[in-house]
């Protein structure tokens, strides 16, 4: 009896758990991806007919994996470059983590033609040094004309160890837009009577910051119904939190002492900085969850007007909904300002990070039997002609040219305000984002057509207000250990050190503890060999220098 | 007149053999059994070749798997001293053990409670209306499941809305940030979570008792409860059991998602699970080695439990799974 009664609850969890799993699985994986199978298919078919009907040759198809698009290549921009170039790309789709995905191509040698991988993370290092990637320098001198103009030394700058070129910059040139600030809504500041020294783009002290965040916050202790929040910020972009405070005081990635690269944690104006979060955090300042606020959170906040400061980049949801319900000329919105520690000149602040080699690099695998028709490919992509294509749409549809400048169309500028990403989508601006490069073209137009053409009001003042405090991060990007080594590990430990500290030092109730709290955790970097890491980042910056170096004396 | 007789044995003469015979007998049944066994085979055992990486400096090349694998310097015991050495590894196991060990405790009875429950009620529709409310967490993803805890516990949330009102807190309690409390949000929204669903089983089990067992009790006197007491759960027991035992097993597996989607910077300390440690020193860094020592270690100890629980529950006389 008993037996029977196992044998049968048994039975009755094996049947639930196998019905589970392959209910689970049928309805998770396969029709999605005979989805995408079949209309990458009929894509494929479909342009490819067309294109033969015009064009003498067959184009060949090249798979090409890009983390951030899993459109099908059919969109009038996709059928242009077919038309010129011959080459007609299937995009792979893009599922969960994309460096996950690309260590499973890399392992089960099932590689793209063509990957797009970010250039500071450890897999591009992989790729290259698992032979993935080919060597384009011969390529580059014999096909490719015009990528050999316009990198310049941005390619003799991203050699890998064997002085060879495995890839080519996406984003390259430094951006001259604003990146993070500290934002703080401009009604308030008139209303405190900093109205013209905020129209003009002035910086404030640190001082000045937190005098407004308290009357701010003695002048609307609630607003409807709510208790006010003079600060908050997003705490999916912790690094952006730390780095705008950073920038106040011209931190860099690094702490340069003597030559030598060490933690920024040793900077002994780090624990200053530590200090002013934590004063701003203990006044009640601070939002209290701003270690977890979600971007849903943060949005809500900032557009409730509970808000008057943040720290990070344009507050543009905020913005958006303050300028439809208060009307387009509204001054009830945030504005980005630079906010300086005492004895810290403006121009010095680090406000905006940017890396003048771009943020992912875009290279040719072994599987690739085209490769000379790849690098022309890329060529015609990386010239003017196809930089306007890919980021301002077809000529003449939603651009002409007149007086030697383009011009976009109204009706392209209405439907991008409107929707961009609709707009992106239909006509295939800015939808391919391969080789671009940062900044304005040879007319004095942004290639950006979408976030670089038209300013509003609160980017034009951020290009006043923020001026100067872009820097480069290149000579910084990814000097750690080599990725699987013991050290890596290591420096991995420190890192979580540091978040860990930062926070619960940010948290501390009062400034004494948080001496204590600083001295345990220089302690326990110690601990896990830290000077052997700042050891390796020394010596990878010097060879890295004296790339930059020789690279900028050719 | 001739007799055939079957001279077969004569010339197998291991078919002679009891254990033999007995498996020609049966040997539709293990026909029945082959699909299952290869599915093992090939999914659970074969794989387990690729434990050696845990024991090597292994390094992803291209396409090649097996060649860089077994290319790979052999480094022996060098990443478990690493794991076992740093101060990562008494916390992480707390955090495993402790949060598991919470969500057992809260999430093994609420099932038999809501299964002995359902199985009082008599009106039907109420009765599936529960179950199927019941189970439906289960098949929300945790992505989503996350979010809503997230919100729900948020300084302005509705719980923090409700203990406000009743005056039991003047400023909202941040749940989230409040590393201590996090081993109890991730033990009841869990349970929440797989209640339903592991009522189901007991549901059946109880649905399995002869009608006679609780006839007779009534006639003997026993109220609902007494009949729940003496009838129901003496019934149940094995499964119980079994479920106890399979529980046992998965306490080093305390799942990922949830400490991954719950977990902060400020909570870490307390939400580091072996699993996201492997995931994040492992996985992100791409020391694959790493991530399948660790990996390995928590299959080891898991492997362990379930023996023990298993041998003891034999020795005690009771239900065991092998």
């Amino acid at each position: 009896m008993k037996k029977r009664i196992i044998l049968a609850g048994l039975l009755a969890s094996i049947m639930l758990l196998s019905a589970c799993n392959t209910g689970n699985k049928n309805s998770g994986n396969n029709p999605s991806e005979a989805a995408s199978n079949a209309t990458s298919n009929a894509a494929s078919n479909e342009a490819s007919s067309e294109a033969s009907s015009e064009a003498p040759k067959e184009p060949i198809t090249l798979t090409l994996f890009d983390k951030n698009v899993g459109d099908p290549f059919t969109n009038p921009v996709a059928k242009e470059i077919t038309d010129r170039t011959g080459v007609f790309i299937e995009i792979q789709q893009p599922t969960g983590n994309p460096d996950e995905k690309l260590n499973l191509m890399l392992v089960s040698g099932d590689l793209p033609d063509i990957a797009l991988i970010d250039r500071r993370e450890a897999t591009m290092n992989k790729y290259i040094a698992g032979g993935a990637f080919i060597p384009l320098n011969d390529l580059i001198d014999q096909y490719a004309p015009n990528i050999k103009a316009r990198y310049g030394d941005v390619l003799s700058k991203s050699v890998y160890e064997d002085g060879k070129n495995y890839y080519l910059n996406n984003w390259y040139g430094l951006d001259p837009n604003p990146n993070w600030a500290i934002n703080m809504r401009m009604d308030i500041l008139e209303e405190f009577g900093y109205g013209e020294r905020a129209k003009a783009g002035d910086s404030f002290t640190q001082e000045e910051f937190l005098d407004l965040l308290r009357k701010f916050k003695a002048k609307y202790p609630d607003v409807d119904g709510k208790p006010s929040i003079p600060m908050t910020v997003n705490a999916e972009h912790m690094p952006t939190i730390i780095g705008s405070f950073k920038a106040m005081y011209g931190m860099k990635t690094y702490y340069e002492k003597d030559g030598r690269l060490e933690f920024i944690v040793r900077d002994p104006r780090y624990l200053e900085m530590i200090k002013y979060i934590n004063n701003l955090y203990t006044e009640g300042l601070l939002d209290r969850e701003w270690g977890i606020n979600k971007a849903q959170n943060y949005a809500q906040k900032t557009a409730s007007g509970r808000v008057f400061a943040t720290a990070g980049g344009v507050v543009n949801e905020a913005n958006t909904a303050f300028r439809a319900e208060l009307g387009e000329d509204t001054n009830h919105l945030f504005y980005a300002f630079k906010v300086t520690a005492p004895g810290v000149d403006p121009q010095k602040t680090t406000y905006g990070p940017r890396s003048s080699l771009g943020w992912d690099g875009v290279g040719i695998t072994v599987a690739n039997k085209h490769p000379v028709e790849t690098i022309k490919f890329l060529d015609f992509l990386a010239s003017e002609e196809g930089q306007y294509l890919l980021m301002w749409g077809k000529e003449g549809e939603n651009w002409t040219m007149e007086n030697g400048v383009h011009v976009p169309k109204k009706e392209a500028l209405d439907a991008m305000s409107a929707d961009w990403a609709g707009f992106s989508k239909t006509t295939g601006a800015r939808k391919w984002t391969w080789m671009i490069r940062n900044g304005l073209g040879e007319d004095g137009t942004a290639y950006d057509l979408i976030f670089g053409y038209h300013k509003d009001n609160v980017n034009q003042h951020a290009l006043k207000s923020m001026e100067g405090s872009s820097w480069d991060t290149a000579l910084y990007d990814d000097l750690g250990p080599k990725a699987g080594s013991p050290d890596a590990l290591s420096e991995q430990k420190i890192k979580d050190i540091i978040d860990n500290s930062f926070s619960a030092m940010v948290y501390a109730k009062s400034q004494d503890e948080i001496d204590g709290m600083y001295k345990k955790m220089i302690a326990e970097l110690d601990a896990n060999s830290a000077v052997k890491i700042e050891d390796i980042y020394t010596a990878n910056y010097k060879v890295r220098m004296d790339l930059y170096n020789s690279a900028e004396s050719k | 007149m001739e007799v055939e007789v079957d001279r077969s044995n004569e010339k197998m003469p291991f078919l002679k053999n009891p254990t033999i015979k007995k498996m020609v007998r049966q040997r539709y049944f293990y026909l029945l059994l082959i699909p299952g066994v290869v599915w093992a085979a090939l999914f659970s055992y074969a794989p387990m070749v690729g434990l050696y990486m845990a024991f090597v400096d292994y390094q992803p090349t291209l396409g090649d798997f097996w060649g860089s694998l077994f290319k790979a310097d052999f480094v022996g015991f060098q990443w478990f001293d690493y794991f076992f050495s740093g101060q990562d590894f008494v916390r992480v196991m707390r955090n495993t053990l402790v949060s598991s060990v919470l969500t057992l405790s809260i999430g093994f009875i609420l099932p038999i409670f809501i299964a002995i429950a359902l199985n009082e009620v008599r009106i039907n529709w109420f009765k599936r209306t529960v179950q199927t409310a019941s189970y439906l967490p289960f098949f929300i993803s945790w992505v989503v499941a996350a979010s809503i805890v997230i919100t729900l516990l948020s300084a302005e949330g509705p719980v923090n809305q409700l203990l406000m009102k009743i005056g039991f807190v003047e400023q909202g309690v941040l749940f989230m940030q409040e590393g201590k409390l996090f081993w109890i949000i991730i033990a009841l929204s869990n349970s929440w979570k797989e209640m339903g669903y592991t009522s189901i089983m007991y549901v059946a089990a109880i649905a399995a008792i002869p009608t006679e067992l609780f006839e007779a009790a009534k006639v003997d006197g026993a109220g609902r409860l007494k009949q729940i007491w003496h009838v129901l759960l003496p019934m149940v027991r094995p499964t119980i059991i079994i479920l106890l035992i399979l529980n046992i097993g998965e306490l080093m597996n305390t799942g990922f998602d949830q400490y991954f989607l719950l977990g902060n910077s400020l909570n870490r300390s307390y939400s580091d699970v072996i699993d996201t440690y492997a995931f994040r020193y492992g996985i992100q860094n791409g020391m694959f080695s790493y991530a399948a020592a660790v990996s390995m270690f928590k299959a080891v100890v898991a492997f362990i439990l379930v023996i023990t629980v298993n041998n003891i529950s034999k020795k005690m006389g009771q239900a065991h799974l092998f």
